[in-house]
């Protein structure tokens, strides 16, 4: 019998110049991963939801709802001039609207003699616009200035009769104001170097205007067109004020386009679609659905297996894009466990740990050598990165909407439990678990409001993972069911 | 054509070179797949990634030290990658509980085809261990550092390799005894 010797120089005396061929291996195969990689190619699906989601954007982006007509009203004024003292003023008002459909109001507006309670009105010269404006801001509280009679414009009593009118007119009215208008226009042109040293010499104090004149103005206005007043009231506080000077014998014209609706609506609609945001903090138990198959072994898919309730938790940021839709980012931690039950001990030890690189220790083999069936639960943990995009259905006490979208969920880390009737030990990490995997979202999500600014939420949302979570064969997509509960505040 | 030039040839890119490289090692570089790998499948699957590795870095061989050695340590990396985890609980080896692993070279009388089966059966951190220390002649720190475990870990995994192939060895050799008994009967 010779003597004995260590097995590992057995081995390595035996397999010395141990060779073999490849029996699957071909050259062809390995030139042909030599060549230059194509182009990475997005997945399909990422591309649709992508697509989606830019188109949802751009819908909602483009239909901000302001709503507006194509109809507008013509009011006009006119007052004889003949019954002015003074040169009359037209002012024009623009009002740039930030919706698609803009509001042109234009009025001419007389300028005022005597001191207001109201206040008064400053005037400076708009150097870069046509010579003959000037431009007017109102200044609530503050001094009279009476050098500007030259400036100022008295609107005869008897000239209510002529100015109101109704809001409609009929075509041949519109081109008798437009030419009116436009008459004015090429008079004040005429007139504006007539008028450039009285300009030139408007001084700071002379800019001032009071308006007492004004306000009476105003009110004739109100009792004549009281909508256009109304609206001017509402819009001109912040806008900018056009003033044409026109020759004293000059036709004095009011129009108004403005449809009397609009500017309440205007400042409404503004309203209701200031940006909101809000961030949100969750947590979040998780059921995990378990299908047929496994993500530790092939040779566990035949075992009984089941899913457990687990917990996360998690933060997100939300965006209204309009009164509905909003869009929203978040993170999430998420955990999954998933048990396999009625695991044979020798199976366990002799393909399922080492296959998925788990080396039981002496101390777990004694320990578990003793019973005959083992339960194993996988737990993985996930970065989740949601970007989602959600819709108001009922806006009311309780806020319900529907919520879809995609994540990127990335291992954080597994673990594998054996356990048996008497003990659970910590056996190791399964190292066929994906390091990242995508998941299509859809659940509701409800807003309870606490107070001004505080919501509570309950969002039950289905994940389902699009590619399988484990590279072993028997793995499956993951679908889980979760209620994200927490608090928002929106600002 | 001797290596070098075939290697120089590699580096320029040149197909035939590449693929005479490849006919005249890959028997070799299958052999070490085969010991590190759990299969034929494996270690075929690990083949292919490593000659696409070789060749993709052959420009970094810069002729300092042989060639041949520089290829085997890329399969055998390959083979670590693959395999390389963590244990959960790691527990050095308890210098009391040591058994035995010397063995009678009579009994070990298997084919070559077995004997790597019964490498390959072992769990992937005793096998990445054994064949690292016994087979390559790698020390317990190389090993430790390659394998991101301690050198005591590596030790106690070299022990249970033993352990297990010992056992392996001896419950084969009961049944060939027994086959070969009931054959005589």
């Amino acid at each position: 019998m010779a003597s004995k010797k260590d097995i590992g120089e057995i081995f390595r005396e035996q397999l010395e110049g141990f060779n073999e061929s490849p029996s699957r291996v071909s050259w062809e195969d390995i030139e042909t991963k030599l060549k230059p990689k194509e182009r990475y190619r997005i997945p399909y699906w990422v591309l649709s939801i992508g697509l989606l989601a830019i188109v949802l954007g751009a819908i909602v982006t483009l239909n901000l709802p302001i709503n507006s007509s194509n109809t507008e009203n013509v009011t006009i004024i006119e007052v004889d001039p003949e019954n002015c003292n003074e040169f009359p003023i037209t002012q024009i008002e623009e009002i740039k609207s930030t919706s698609k459909n803009n509001v042109l109001k234009q009025s001419i507006i007389p300028t005022p003699k005597t001191e207001s309670p109201k206040g008064k009105i400053n005037a400076t010269t708009n150097k870069k616009s046509n010579p003959t404006d000037i431009t007017f801001t109102e200044n609530r509280n503050n001094t009279i200035n009476k050098k500007t009679n030259s400036n100022v414009l008295k609107i005869n009593q008897n000239s209510k009769k002529n100015i109101g009118r109704k809001p409609s007119l009929d075509n041949n009215q519109i081109t008798k104001v437009k030419n009116q208008y436009q008459d004015n226009l090429d008079s004040s042109k005429k007139v504006g170097n007539d008028h450039q040293s009285d300009r030139n010499d408007i001084n700071p104090e002379q800019k001032e205007v009071t308006t007492s004149q004004f306000s009476n103005l105003e009110d004739e206005k109100e009792n004549v067109v009281p909508t256009a007043s109304n609206a001017q009231k509402n819009v001109s506080d912040n806008e900018e004020q056009k003033i044409l000077m026109l020759p004293k014998k000059d036709s004095l014209l009011i129009t108004s386009t403005i449809k009397p609706s609009d500017s309440t609506d205007l400042h409404k609609t503004e309203k209701e679609f200031s940006p909101r945001f809000s961030i949100q903090a969750h947590i979040i138990p998780i059921y995990n659905f378990v299908p047929k198959g496994s993500l530790i072994d092939n040779t566990l898919s035949a075992n009984s297996n089941t899913g457990n309730v687990s917990l996360g938790y998690g933060i997100t940021l939300k965006s209204h894009l309009n009164k509905r839709f909003y869009s929203r980012i978040g993170y999430n931690h998420l955990r999954i466990t998933n048990e396999v039950k009625n695991i044979k001990t020798d199976t366990l030890f002799t393909s399922v740990l080492g296959s998925i690189g788990i080396a039981p220790t002496n101390q777990i083999i004694q320990i578990l050598n003793n019973q005959e069936e083992i339960n194993l639960t996988q737990k993985i943990n996930y970065h989740e990165i949601a970007m989602e995009l959600g819709y108001d259905i009922i806006d009311k006490k309780v806020i319900t909407s529907v919520v879809g979208g995609i994540s990127l969920v990335i291992l954080n880390n597994n673990t594998i439990t054996a356990s048996s009737l008497s003990n659970t030990i910590g056996s190791g990490r399964n190292n066929k678990i994906s390091k990242t995997n995508f998941s299509i979202n859809l659940g509701a999500s409800f807003q309870y409001k606490l107070s001004k600014n505080i919501y509570f939420n309950v969002e039950p949302i289905a994940k389902y993972q699009l590619q399988d979570a484990s590279n072993n064969r028997a793995s499956y997509k993951p679908f889980y069911f979760t209620i994200q509960t927490g608090f928002s505040y929106e600002f | 054509m001797d290596v070098h030039k075939l290697v120089k040839k590699c580096q320029k890119n040149n197909r035939e070179a590449q693929s005479e490289l490849f006919h005249l090692y890959k028997d070799v570089l299958f052999a070490l797949s085969l010991k590190y790998c759990k299969n034929h499948d494996e270690a075929e699957d690990n083949l292919q990634d490593v000659f696409i590795t070789i060749f993709k870095k052959i420009h970094q061989y810069k002729f300092k030290g042989s060639f041949e050695g520089w290829m085997k340590r890329i399969t055998i990396n390959k083979a670590i990658d693959k395999y390389k985890k963590t244990p959960f609980l790691d527990i050095e080896l308890d210098e009391n509980i040591i058994t035995d692993t010397t063995i009678d070279p009579d009994i070990v009388q298997f084919p070559l085809d077995e004997l790597l089966t019964f490498i390959q059966s072992l769990p992937d951190s005793y096998r990445l261990v054994f064949n690292l220390y016994e087979m390559d002649n790698y020390s317990h720190k190389e090993i430790a550092k390659m394998l991101n475990i301690s050198e005591g870990t590596s030790k106690s995994n070299l022990h249970r390799a033993k352990v297990l192939l010992k056992k392996k060895i001896m419950s084969s050799n009961n049944c060939l005894k027994k086959i070969a008994i009931s054959n005589g009967q």
